[in-house]
């Protein structure tokens, strides 16, 4: 093939330029660490880049998200903690005021003491968090959970609980309410509470009683009326009869599903009631316990009285233990669903970061040699231009 | 020897002329287009003597341009080719890099958005996280803004590059012509065109070629006509009709070329080829849809965000107001329009936006609806246009404020200019809504198992969403909501009530109350921040197919193909360029080491010829020596 001179000539230039355009993007990759250097280098992985820059963004997100719904949480569980101590101290206290050889004084040191354990209830029912918000006042974070006012204490909160998002598919819940934590316990045994009428003459007490068959319990008021020392009446709440029987003491009376002890001597007329379960708050039971305990009490019937109303209040207590266990329970589960997904949030985490760096990062040993290849390479064209220049017939004219 | 004299002066002339074509050859070794020039010589006829004859010596036959028509509109279309996919590659380069940048692309803007909405939905009582939230607001319209005024930096070079063209069009166009008048006096003067002549105006249609796509058409006197788009003429002969620029009817920052040649007018869209052709398609198609499409996900992010905080309460208790600026499409009515009416458009569904802009045309009784750039007809429009029964085509409800007259004409841009519209319009903080705009709640008294859910709101624009409900169990079977009707309890069902869901679960007690109210002084609530949070994977887009973020994954994919397909082509003609160009520099081009060769043969030649004089000199010398 016939050549033209300008043609040698720019073949060689071209071939120069050429690579020195491939070197200076090998220079360039190698400088930056890069596989790509502009989007259409490889638009597929420029994409994927992005889906995957955020998915990590999106994952770290969920991991700040579940650090902050931690320490919550971790707060939640010691108000929490703190709470069954508390309760449980009062229990004992309540079990020591029930000791026959306490004296209306100790009585009160002690009811002075349960006032202050129900301070103590009140200050973890109001914990604030680090920012100052009430962490027991569902939504209403701003307001005071529980205040009280002329000796009864208001929830000031809602029932709302927050949810964060931990993960891509996954949210848990914050920390509980006030309302279904503090309040909205069932008083008694759960189904049912006893008492005895304070106008009894006798001495008889009730225990706190215990559901005997859930299959005829419907919750119906009964009283037991006791028409003579020896023989009592079961009524029900519009005074209808419904049986008698024979008092011994210590025997367990059975009505309705319903089983209760009551002990000591009743005198006629005396009358204990049974009666379904109401929502109650924990404040109420155990400032209930206080009353009961700093009172003071003059004869047999006023202590059998306050027996009764102790047995109420330990049953009640077991109550409120109950529902802070299961609390504790709920919290301490969702701190482990927690951990389960922050694991999973940082395997996810590296999975991405491994598969960015596939697609980001460059292969070093593969863009050196690359690169020594190219230096060569455009040494070759410079010096193969220099000599082919030299060539020209001119040269021997 | 007068014979000999004569031959070796034929031979001197000759060869003179010879090495002139050479020296010329040499001299324009590296003109662009020159073709070089061979002399053919011939004998001259031969003087009869009786029975033999004898030689009278060598003529130059011709001068002759070695030239391959084939080979060299071959070149001219692959240089065209290479001219339109360079220029074409240069402007999409321009766009592709600024899009992705991993700090400072919208894909990183949108991301900071959404954490800090995250943030928030954490702490929704929190003053500086609302603070944040607002600021990333404004960071990310910001970076959409800055986007829109890229895009806009992009039109205007584009303009810049259309007058240029057509300048340089136009001058060679000119200089066309007079060369078509040199080429037309040569031919009938000498019967031929000086081959340099005909080189020259190869050279310009080859230029006039990489500019925009041409026809040329050799006329028998010599000359050549030129003609473009769809067969209007540039040059006829000596005569030209140049080409301008025109501002559009709709948009003035649109520039239209206009030919005033036969069949002239506006003839931006059927212009192709070259680099001007490359320049009005990527105005028309690449960066027409790129703007559309960042317009279209500023709509539908500024849309989602607004009616997501509309729905839910702020931090005093009032429902949300909008974060971002409303977005509106905008609509343009034709400089030339007749009647007054102006159009006026409004977002109808966010799901069925394309983004493209389209053409309205009234012909006095039916309306056209086209494609703006492509003129493509779309006949997947309703309404008549009215207030009360607008067009909806698209995703946008149009209407007109006044009759349209006959021959009237409106554009309407769903989307163009939506991202330089994207501002943030809440200034304080507060009034971001994280709370629902409602609560669910169980009565304190409550003695049941009984469970309320949260409320959620489907719908919140319900005129009752916020009034108090009461839903009280008669018995462990069914309840009364507001204290009328009777409902059968069926646990977990989701009980719906002016625009809130709510399920109750578990088993109730008689007397056993829920209620759902206004949500007022929630400061811990994050319900509205979680769903907005939750937006960023919501498919608002493509009828609910593509998220936010996936479509601006999706326009970063799209400009990034387009512009590696436009760099693979670019490779690939380039290739072919090169080796039409070797194809024709083999057939034209200047070899100095052969005119080295030629300058030495036709040197010993003449000095051949010269001696040869010299012969017949000295036999004639002899011979007068020998008469004296």
């Amino acid at each position: 093939m016939r050549i033209s001179s300008s043609q040698i000539f720019n073949a060689g230039v071209s071939s120069m330029l050429e690579q020195q355009g491939k070197l200076l993007e090998t220079q360039t990759q190698l400088a930056s660490g890069k596989r790509y250097l502009t989007p259409a280098d490889d638009p597929v992985a420029a994409v994927r880049s992005l889906e995957l820059n955020r998915a990590l963004e999106r994952g770290l997100q969920y991991q700040r998200n579940s650090d902050i719904l931690d320490s919550r949480l971790r707060l939640e569980e010691s108000a929490l903690a703190e709470g069954v101590d508390i309760v449980q101290r009062i229990r004992e206290l309540a079990l020591q005021a029930n000791n026959a050889i306490q004296s209306n004084e100790s009585r009160q040191l002690i009811a002075r003491q349960v006032e202050l354990e129900l301070d103590a209830l009140m200050a973890v029912a109001n914990r604030r968090d680090s920012s100052g918000n009430y962490i027991f006042s569902g939504y209403q974070q701003d307001s005071q959970a529980f205040v009280r006012t002329a000796g009864t204490v208001v929830y000031n909160g809602d029932d709302g609980q927050r949810f964060l998002q931990v993960g891509a598919n996954q949210q848990l819940a914050d920390t509980a309410p006030g309302s279904k934590v503090f309040a909205g316990i069932r008083n008694g045994n759960g189904f049912f509470s006893s008492s005895a009428a304070t106008s009894n003459a006798g001495d008889g007490f009730i225990d706190a009683g215990s559901l005997s068959d859930a299959g005829s319990f419907n919750g119906a008021a009964v009283d037991i009326v006791f028409a003579s020392a020896t023989e009592y009446e079961l009524r029900d709440g519009a005074g209808v009869l419904l049986g008698t029987g024979d008092y011994r003491a210590g025997d367990d009376i059975v009505v309705a599903g319903m089983t209760v002890r009551i002990d000591g001597q009743p005198a006629a007329g005396d009358q204990f009631s049974l009666r379904a379960s109401q929502a109650e708050d924990a404040f109420s039971m155990v400032s209930a316990l206080a009353n009961s305990l700093a009172q003071p009490r003059a004869d047999a019937s006023a202590r059998a009285q306050q027996t009764s109303e102790i047995n109420t209040a330990l049953t009640n207590l077991d109550r409120v233990l109950d529902r802070f266990i299961a609390r504790q329970a709920d919290s301490g589960a969702r701190l482990q669903a927690l951990d389960r997904q922050r694991d999973v949030n940082s395997g996810a985490e590296l999975r991405i970061r491994e598969s960015l760096g596939v697609i980001n990062d460059l292969d070093y040993a593969e863009a050196v040699s690359r690169f020594e290849q190219q230096r060569i390479g455009l040494q070759a064209a410079q010096q193969a231009f220099a000599k082919v220049q030299g060539l020209s017939l001119f040269n021997y004219l | 020897m007068a014979d000999m004299l004569g031959n070796a002066l034929s031979a001197l002339v000759s060869y003179q002329r010879a090495l002139a074509t050479t020296g010329h050859n040499i001299a324009n070794a590296d003109t662009d287009g020159y073709s070089r020039q061979r002399i053919d010589f011939v004998t001259r006829v031969p003087q009869q003597l009786g029975g033999f004859s004898i030689g009278s010596g060598v003529a130059v036959a011709d001068v002759r341009r070695v030239y391959d028509q084939f080979a060299s509109s071959q070149l001219r279309s692959a240089s065209g080719g290479f001219a339109q996919l360079e220029a074409f590659h240069q402007l999409a380069s321009q766009l592709d890099n600024s899009l992705s940048d991993p700090e400072l692309g919208l894909s990183a803007a949108l991301s900071r958005f959404y954490d800090s909405v995250q943030n928030l939905a954490d702490d929704p009582g929190s003053m500086s996280s609302r603070q944040l939230l607002l600021s990333e607001a404004e960071g990310l319209s910001s970076r959409f803004r800055s986007f829109a005024s890229q895009f806009e930096a992009l039109n205007s070079q584009v303009n810049e590059r259309i007058s240029v063209s057509i300048n340089d069009i136009n001058d060679l166009a000119k200089e066309l012509a007079d060369i078509n008048q040199l080429v037309v006096e040569g031919q009938g003067k000498f019967g031929g065109a000086a081959s340099d002549l005909l080189d020259r105006r190869d050279q310009i249609l080859l230029q006039l070629n990489d500019i925009v796509s041409i026809k040329s058409v050799a006329q028998d006197d010599g000359a050549v006509n030129v003609f473009v788009g769809s067969g209007q003429s540039l040059v006829l002969g000596q005569e030209v009709h140049p080409l301008a620029a025109q501002r559009n009817a709709f948009d003035p920052q649109r520039l239209e070329i206009v030919s005033g040649g036969a069949q002239g007018g506006v003839i931006s869209s059927v212009i192709g080829g070259g680099s001007l052709g490359a320049t009005l398609s990527f105005r028309d198609g690449l960066l027409a849809d790129s703007r559309n499409e960042l317009g279209r996900i500023a709509t539908a992010l500024a849309d989602g965000v607004n009616s997501q905080n509309n729905a839910g309460i702020d931090f005093y208790g009032n429902r949300g107001g909008d974060i971002f600026a409303a977005i509106a499409p905008q609509t343009v009515s034709a400089s030339t329009n007749s009647g007054s009416a102006t159009a006026i458009a409004s977002i109808a569904d966010i799901g069925a936006l394309s983004g493209r802009n389209i053409t309205l045309q009234f012909d006095g009784s039916n309306w056209r609806f086209n494609e703006a750039g492509s003129g493509q007809s779309i006949s997947d429009w309703s309404g008549s246009g009215s207030l009360a029964d607008p067009f909806i085509v698209d995703g946008v409800s149009l209407y007109l404020d006044a009759p349209a007259a006959a021959g009237d004409r409106f554009l309407l841009q769903p989307t163009q200019g939506a991202a330089g519209q994207l501002t943030v319009v809440m200034t304080d903080a507060a009034q971001l809504a994280a709370a629902a705009a409602t609560r669910s709640g169980a009565d304190a008294a409550n003695v049941g198992a009984a469970q309320i859910s949260e409320t959620r709101i489907v719908d919140a624009d319900n005129p009752n969403l916020t009034n108090a409900v009461d839903i009280s169990f008669v018995d462990a079977n069914s309840y009364q909501i507001n204290g009328s009707g009777s409902f059968a309890y069926s646990p977990g069902a989701e009980i719906a009530i002016n625009g809130n869901v709510v399920s109750i679960s578990g088993s109730p007690a008689a007397g056993d109350r829920f209620t759902i109210q206004a949500n007022n002084g929630a400061s811990g609530d994050n319900r509205n921040m979680l769903a907005m949070a939750a937006l960023e994977q919501t498919k608002l887009l493509n009828g609910g197919s593509a998220s936010v973020q996936e479509r601006v994954n999706g326009l970063v994919g799209d400009i990034a193909v387009a512009t590696r397909s436009a760099e693979l082509n670019r490779d690939a003609q380039q290739n072919l360029l090169n080796q039409t160009r070797a194809n024709v520099e083999a057939i034209s081009g200047v070899n100095l080491d052969e005119e080295a060769a030629n300058l030495l043969k036709y040197q010993q030649a003449y000095q051949a010829a010269a001696q040869a004089t010299s012969v017949a000199n000295d036999l004639f010398q002899s011979l007068m020596a020998a008469m004296r």
